[in-house]
């Protein structure tokens, strides 16, 4: 029986029905994780737990992008007090050579229930510290401003479980396909960057409430 | 075997690592790379982010297995002249992309660095389309005749 041999064209839908479903397999079985929220983090969370917008941002400190999202969240939040929930989350990006240790700083706060007003200050004054060689002393002015207690600031930073921490944070976004700055989970939908964060926001959040 | 199959290979597998890394996480942060670079209206910015991956995993695929070789190198071509123009814009413009972290930890190049290596790739496929007898050796297309 003669061999029938296929035809370029045969071959190429082939080639590409192969690629697409190796494609979608491999996301499949990478995504298999979820997108569960975290848990234990109420220092670092923020607005009505009972809200029917859900958000869990991966932030980096020495992001502008973050910063400018966070100002604009804020914005948010403080129009929509009772319909927004926040929860943070570290990723520090590698390219920061600040970033764990604003992170490590932040989950100290995070540890005397200042987070947030850490958060606030870090992220406003960006600009000025994100060039220092050493950026500690800033960030005690900063904790201080915040009204951290300096001595338990002091123990914390240099308490390994706190990098842990900051790091398994970090893992975990990267499980759930975190890979840059801002990311944000609203409602369990991915958001990257400040303008998908707006758009998606109004379209669940009433206009009269921006 | 010559450098100019080696070349092809390289290409396609450049791109099909880069369209398939695009491809398997999720969409947005491909799509916030795009917006980066203040190119395009929001809805060209979700069908290129939706699109280009798929279309660079099926060109280097082609372009690897030397099928439809000609017009495979012509497409990636195209696209890598695209992605100068657009890395040129952003130079130009002075966009904050490499500070943004817009591309992950991995890709933290600056732009000049990007514009000097996609020139390079460029450079190299319009020399194996103009030495196309010998980039199409060890081909698919030679297979099918």
């Amino acid at each position: 029986m003669a061999k029938v041999k296929p035809s370029k064209t045969s071959f190429t839908f082939v080639i590409l029905i192969l690629c697409v479903a190796v494609v979608f397999g491999v996301k499949a079985y990478l995504m298999k994780g979820g997108f569960a929220a975290g848990g234990g983090i109420k220092a670092r969370s923020k607005g009505n737990p009972q809200a029917s917008v859900k958000i869990i941002e991966y932030i980096d400190f020495q992001c502008p992008a973050c910063a400018h999202g966070a100002a604009v969240l804020k914005k948010y939040i403080e129009n929509n007090p009772d319909s927004i929930y926040l929860e943070m989350h570290y990723y520090p990006l590698a390219m920061h050579k600040h970033a764990v240790t604003a992170s490590i700083f932040a989950e100290c706060a995070a540890r005397q229930n200042k987070f947030w007003p850490f958060h606030d200050l870090v992220l406003e004054k960006q600009s000025d510290w994100k060039g220092f060689d050493d950026v500690k002393s800033a960030f005690f002015d900063m904790a201080a401003q915040a009204g951290l207690n300096a001595q338990q600031l002091q123990s914390c930073i240099i308490d390994p479980s706190i990098e842990e921490a900051v790091f398994k944070d970090k893992e975990e976004g990267a499980q759930k396909g975190v890979k840059s700055t801002p990311t944000y989970f609203i409602n369990g939908e991915m958001a990257v960057g400040g303008r998908s964060l707006v758009e998606k926001l109004n379209q669940l959040i009433p206009p009269q409430n921006l | 075997m010559n450098i100019f199959v080696l070349l092809r290979w390289l290409i396609g597998l450049l791109f099909i690592v880069s369209g398939g890394e695009k491809l398997i996480g999720p969409f947005q942060n491909f799509l916030y790379v795009v917006e980066s670079y203040e190119a395009f209206p929001r809805f060209l910015q979700e069908i290129i982010a939706h699109a280009l991956p798929w279309g660079e995993l099926f060109l280097g695929i082609f372009v690897l297995l030397g099928l439809w070789t000609k017009a495979a190198l012509r497409g990636v071509l195209v696209l890598i002249a695209g992605f100068v123009l657009i890395v040129s814009q952003a130079i130009i413009r002075q966009l904050p992309i490499t500070e943004c972290g817009c591309f992950g930890e991995l890709m933290s190049f600056p732009l000049p660095v990007v514009l000097i290596f996609d020139s390079s790739l460029f450079i190299i496929t319009l020399f194996l389309l103009r030495k196309f007898d010998q980039t199409v050796r060890l081909s698919l297309d030679q297979h099918f005749g």
